[in-house]
């Protein structure tokens, strides 16, 4: 208002002194005062909370009224007188009225060259903020040399007129170009297909202008038709760099413009981000408009254009316009993609992605549409939805998107059977679908699976981006996958001479075994692998005989957790016979792969010279390499020389390539080596054993380093705590005496550095039971080591330390429990029931070093129930090693307890067992350290 | 008001009929300004702002007398009389099948924003910005309670005093500014958080 308003005087009482204070700063505001809020609220301290809650209010309320007051038709039009000469230019013809000005053909007359000149409004119209950036923006688009950026003379005022003289580009803008071309009549078939080449090769130059100018650190701002130019020859031009920007806030864009302006905006423009992936989406949605002919988003009103920006994708170009090439649809799909990290990351990729289409080589973009949008919705509503049950709703989404676009094509197929060259062009759009659902269902199963190095089809050009994507894995996806694969197999079937098809069928039964290999099904995943095996027989037009020697190699590893020796050293001897082949070459993903069977090869073997493949050999043979056979003999030259192979192969790689992860982890693998003869034996073999410790060593610093470094590469976490916890050195050792305290210490360390890692993984997937079954074996193993230190101590310490025994023999006991409940147990069923019975008795015996012996009859009777009922896999009849000598073990600690009962319990599942004499002296191979003690302070069984 | 007005307005009491022209012409800004806020949505494009207050000025000067024989200030008196040169417009131009005449001026201007087309004098990002803004504002506007309501519009969008707002709504001075305080407060509340 005009009065003053009283500052401090009884005037006006009438007004609240908030009201007052509101006032007066209006006031200010409205007279164009720059106030911070902040700033009024200091000099008022008593009312500075009041203000600074209310005067941001009413500072939108003033914007508001800003807002209104220009949009009844109160509008400023850019008053441009006409002009027929400016400073030094001649002015020739108007070219056109533009949001910033008016643009005319001109000639610098001292120089005697044609320019475009824009002229803003008269000066009276521009702060002098919103001058100074002009001229600086100016100033920066001048210094741009680009063949595809218009030249900028330079920028100035005359007569009151600010000026910016361009090159003149005799030529069309993209936008007439546009309506020209959709004004001509439908040409041929052959149309699009050139339309598309011509529009892609403008696009790949755009991109290429646009990204030269972000490497000079500009950004365009206002990307559309409308500022690319085509000149006679065909040469694409980009136009007025930054003066969006320059003319910003109170700025110069004229209200007319400002819808056109709106329709390239990026949808996360719209709360205030813009960066050069804002301009990647406005190229995008500009080849969009120059593709279909007509504008990606169009609304009436500028409300509906923001809503559909923000909410819809734009109608899809296959509906639009029918030949139109695939790649370069997904190209300019990725480049719109609504989530600016789904776009390409920079206009350069852009650019690539344009020239590969051009030069019909493989696109980046592929694989993003359907698996994209689908996981879009999974990262959109992570919030809503709980991640498993989200990943189960991509999953079937895949399913049903897959199938219902199946099937909608198939019924066009058949009604339009009489037309031939319809059912031609609904054939193709048939594989389109086909192909686009195949990589959706690829893409599902990446995320399911998560990035697992040994799962990754690392050079399959026809797998894309990778999906940034870890979510936990559910049994109950695992499920919903399967069934889901059961519907692919049969299509695959019906589809024989679909081969993309075939190989997609082949890999994702690959997949699912693996799955089911992490839940310990194996006999599920046995038999996904054996499919996959079949279906992959059946692809002849392209080689994939790397595939199924992966393949054979998962599978080998497969046969060695179940227990089949035999079987998986068939396996990786398949395997190796088909890397060996001379056709796939010596690439180094060809020999690492080698070297890895090398590897596979000599631990099977390890295995059974360790005993694990003992019963196989008929029970002959003594222990370790103490009492050699010939069998045993050659068996420990075959793992000498596969694990030569191995570490020759592995250190050829490392000199290669010494930052490979995948390299450093086939070293470290080979260091950390063990197998064939160990401990007690000649000289020779001694000595071997101080070397190996050495590489152990050594391959371990390398696990923890690659740990460090991939944090989240679950498999070297999961490798890493198998070394760890896995060190054979334990095992040798027998019962720790009071001298070995050091090396107790050491080997404690070990253990629990062990038990962190494993907790890590158990946090990441704690459905997966190799994480469950390592995680209960470290904490058996750290009972088993805990016990060793309480022998050495006394009071306090001594009852602390049993404490935390039981505490981690609870942990080990109910994971151990919940896999055996669940129907998935590791390794063979014999080692996984001897750890839960040693569990059982080391439980036990501490409880009655505790004093408690009820709770540790309870644990004998568990332990019986585990002797009493002999599952697993293979010859059920065969007796189990442990069981007798647990028995034995148990039979001493009874001598404690005095309870008939127990003792009448023991006998009864004793005569349960079958007889002594098949193989029942304990478990010879291992150079088992208790062995004649059984049961007592055995460590952890097995070391895989 | 300074001086002048006044001495112009007791001028225009007095009997001297062509104060009036520089009265409305020294409150042309602010009537505009209302105007543009309150004109129905269905007027828009048949009718300038212009128009409505040329029409508003020839209605003052038949209705001079009602202006002598009331004690309101010239503004609040003219502005009255602007109001109700719409609603006369409105009924002209739309026909009679409307409701109560009084609301269909008096309703906030918030379904006559939704369909115009805005954006003077702003870059495309800054618009949109402001679009959300507004959007934001019009329903929190229109959701609130009439007084409210109004006593915001009145001191903001027309940018009238307390004074003249007070003299709007017919209540006291006092009780108008502690409304505009607490109607800004629940706006506030209304809008949630809104950056410094």
């Amino acid at each position: 208002m005009s009065d003053a308003l009283p500052g401090h005087g009884p005037a006006d009482d009438a007004l609240d002194p908030l009201d007052e204070l509101a006032q007066a700063y209006l006031r200010r505001h409205r007279a164009g005062e720059n106030l911070t809020v902040a700033a009024f609220a200091a000099a008022h301290p008593a009312h500075a909370a009041a203000l600074l809650d209310l005067l941001p209010t009413l500072l939108a309320l003033e914007t508001c009224k800003r807002e209104r007051e220009t949009s009844t038709g109160g509008g400023r039009t850019l008053a441009m007188p006409t002009l027929e000469r400016l400073g030094d230019f001649r002015i020739v013809r108007e070219l056109g009225r533009g949001g910033m000005g008016v643009v005319f053909e001109a000639v610098q007359e001292s120089l005697g060259r044609r320019v475009a000149l824009k002229v803003l409004p008269q000066a009276a119209l521009l702060t002098e903020r919103q001058l100074q950036r002009f001229r600086r923006e100016a100033h920066i688009a001048a210094q741009l040399h680009h063949s595809h950026i218009v030249p900028v003379f330079g920028s100035g005022e005359s007569d009151g007129f600010h000026w910016y003289a361009m090159q003149y580009i005799a030529g069309q803008s993209l936008d007439r170009w546009r309506e020209d071309e959709a004004q001509r009549p439908p040409a041929g078939s052959g149309a699009w297909r050139n339309r598309a080449r011509f529009v892609a090769r403008l696009g790949a130059e755009a991109a290429e202008a646009l990204h030269h100018a972000h490497q000079h650190g500009t950004l365009h701002r206002d990307i559309k038709p409308g500022n690319l130019l085509i000149d006679q020859d065909g040469h694409l031009w980009v136009t007025d760099f930054g003066l969006a920007k320059a003319l910003e806030e109170e700025g110069l864009t004229h209200s007319g413009d400002l819808l056109g302006t709106l329709q390239y905006m990026a949808p996360e423009q719209f709360g205030g981000h813009y960066d050069q992936r804002s301009e990647v989406y406005a190229l995008g949605v500009t080849l969009y408009e120059l593709l279909a002919l007509r504008p990606a988003y169009r609304a009436k009103t500028r409300s509906e254009l923001l809503e559909s920006i923000r909410t819809k994708a734009p109608t899809d170009l296959r509906t639009l316009c029918s030949d139109l090439p695939e790649d370069l649809i997904l190209v300019v799909e990725k480049a719109i993609a609504r989530e600016p990290q789904d776009r390409y990351g920079d206009a350069e990729h852009f650019a690539r992605d344009l020239q590969a289409f051009l030069d019909d080589r493989p696109i980046a973009a592929r694989k993003q549409t359907a698996v994209g949008h689908l996981l879009r919705w999974c990262r959109r509503n992570r919030a809503m939805a709980a991640l498993a049950a989200a990943t189960t709703f991509a999953v079937l989404a895949a399913a049903i998107y897959g199938w219902t676009m199946y099937g909608i094509t198939a019924q066009a197929l058949a009604n339009e059977k009489a037309a031939v060259h319809r059912a031609e062009q609904e054939s193709i759009q048939k594989e389109k679908n086909l192909r686009l659902t195949m990589s959706a269902f690829s893409g599902v199963f990446d995320t399911i699976v998560g990035q697992d190095p040994l799962l990754a089809f690392d050079e399959d050009p026809d797998t894309g981006e990778a999906v940034v994507l870890t979510p936990v894995v559910r049994p109950q996806n695992v499920a919903v996958l399967e069934r889901i694969l059961e519907f692919y197999d049969a299509f695959a079937t019906q589809n024989e001479a679909n081969q993309s098809l075939r190989l997609e069928t082949a890999r994702a039964y690959r997949r699912v075994a693996a799955i089911q290999g992490r839940f310990g099904k194996f006999d599920d995943a046995a038999s996904a692998y054996e499919r996959s095996l079949e279906r992959y027989q059946f692809v002849t037009e392209r080689d994939v005989s790397r595939e199924i020697a992966a393949v054979h190699s998962e599978f080998g590893q497969l046969e060695q957790r179940r227990g089949n020796m035999a079987a998986a050293g068939e396996r990786f001897r398949r395997a190796l016979q088909i890397l060996d082949s001379p056709n796939l070459g010596a690439s180094r993903a060809v020999r690492r792969e080698r070297a890895e069977v090398h590897l596979q090869l000599a631990r099977s073997f390890g295995f059974r010279g360790m005993g694990g493949g003992r019963a196989e050999r008929g029970g002959a043979g003594g222990p370790g390499v103490a009492g050699p056979g010939a069998g045993l003999r050659a068996e420990f030259e075959a793992v000498q020389k596969h694990l030569q192979a191995a570490r020759e192969l592995a250190a050829e790689l490392r000199a290669e390539a010494p930052d490979d992860p995948e390299i450093q982890a086939l070293e470290a693998r080979c260091l950390c080596f063990r197998g064939g003869g160990r401990g007690r034996g000649p000289e020779a073999i001694r000595d071997l054993a101080t070397r190996r410790d050495q590489q152990f060593d050594e391959g371990l610093a390398m696990f923890r380093q690659l740990v460090a470094n991939h944090p989240e590469t679950d498999a070297y976490r999961f490798e890493l705590c198998h070394v760890l916890a896995g060190d054979p050195r334990l095992l040798t050792r027998g019962r720790w005496r009071p001298e070995d305290g050091a090396a107790l210490a050491r080997e404690l360390a070990s253990w629990q550095e062990a038990r962190g890692h494993a907790d890590v993984l158990l946090a990441r997937q704690p459905d997966f039971a190799d994480y469950r079954a390592l995680r209960a074996r470290i904490g058996l193993g750290l009972a088993g080591l805990l016990r060793a230190q309480a022998a050495n101590e006394v009071g306090e310490a001594q009852l602390a330390t049993q404490h935390t025994i039981l505490a981690e023999l609870r942990t080990a006991n109910s994971l151990a429990d919940e896999l055996v409940e669940a129907g998935s147990v590791q390794v063979d069923d014999r080692g996984f029931a001897a750890l839960r019975l040693a569990a059982r008795l080391v439980a036990a015996q501490t409880l009655v070093d505790l004093g408690d012996l009820n709770a540790a009859k309870a644990e004998v009777r568990a332990g019986l129930a585990i002797v009493n009922t002999p599952s697993g896999v293979g010859d059920r009849s065969r007796p189990r090693w442990f069981d007798r000598a647990s028995l034995d073990g148990v039979q001493r600690l009874l001598d404690r307890f005095a309870d008939p009962q127990l003792q009448a319990e023991v006998e009864a599942v004793r005569a349960g067992l079958p007889p002594r004499s098949e193989g029942g002296r304990g478990e010879p191979g291992r150079g088992e350290p208790g062995r004649g003690e059984p049961g007592r302070d055995r460590p952890p069984g097995t070391r895989r | 008001m300074e001086p002048t007005d006044e001495l112009l307005e007791q001028a225009l009491r007095a009997g001297d009929d062509g104060a009036m022209g520089k009265l409305i012409d020294r409150e042309r800004e602010r009537l505009l300004r209302m105007v543009q806020f309150r004109l129905d949505p269905r007027l828009v494009g048949r009718l300038d702002a212009d128009d409505v207050l040329q029409e508003a000025f020839l209605e003052a000067q038949k209705r001079i007398a009602s202006f002598r024989a009331d004690q309101k200030p010239f503004f609040v008196w003219m502005r009255l009389v602007t109001q109700q040169t719409m609603v006369d417009l409105f009924r002209r131009h739309v026909g009679a099948k409307m409701r109560a005449a009084g609301r269909e001026v008096a309703a906030p201007a918030t379904g006559s924003l939704s369909g115009l087309f805005v954006g003077h004098l702003t870059s495309p990002s800054q618009a949109a910005q402001r679009e959300e803004l507004r959007q934001k504002v019009d329903e929190a506007l229109a959701s609130m309670d009439e007084i409210d309501r109004e006593v915001l519009l009145l001191r903001h969008f027309e940018e009238l005093s307390n004074k003249e707002a007070a003299a709007v709504l017919g209540i006291q001075e006092n009780a108008a500014s502690n409304r505009y305080v607490r109607a800004l407060t629940r706006l506030k509340g209304l809008l949630g958080g809104l950056g410094p």
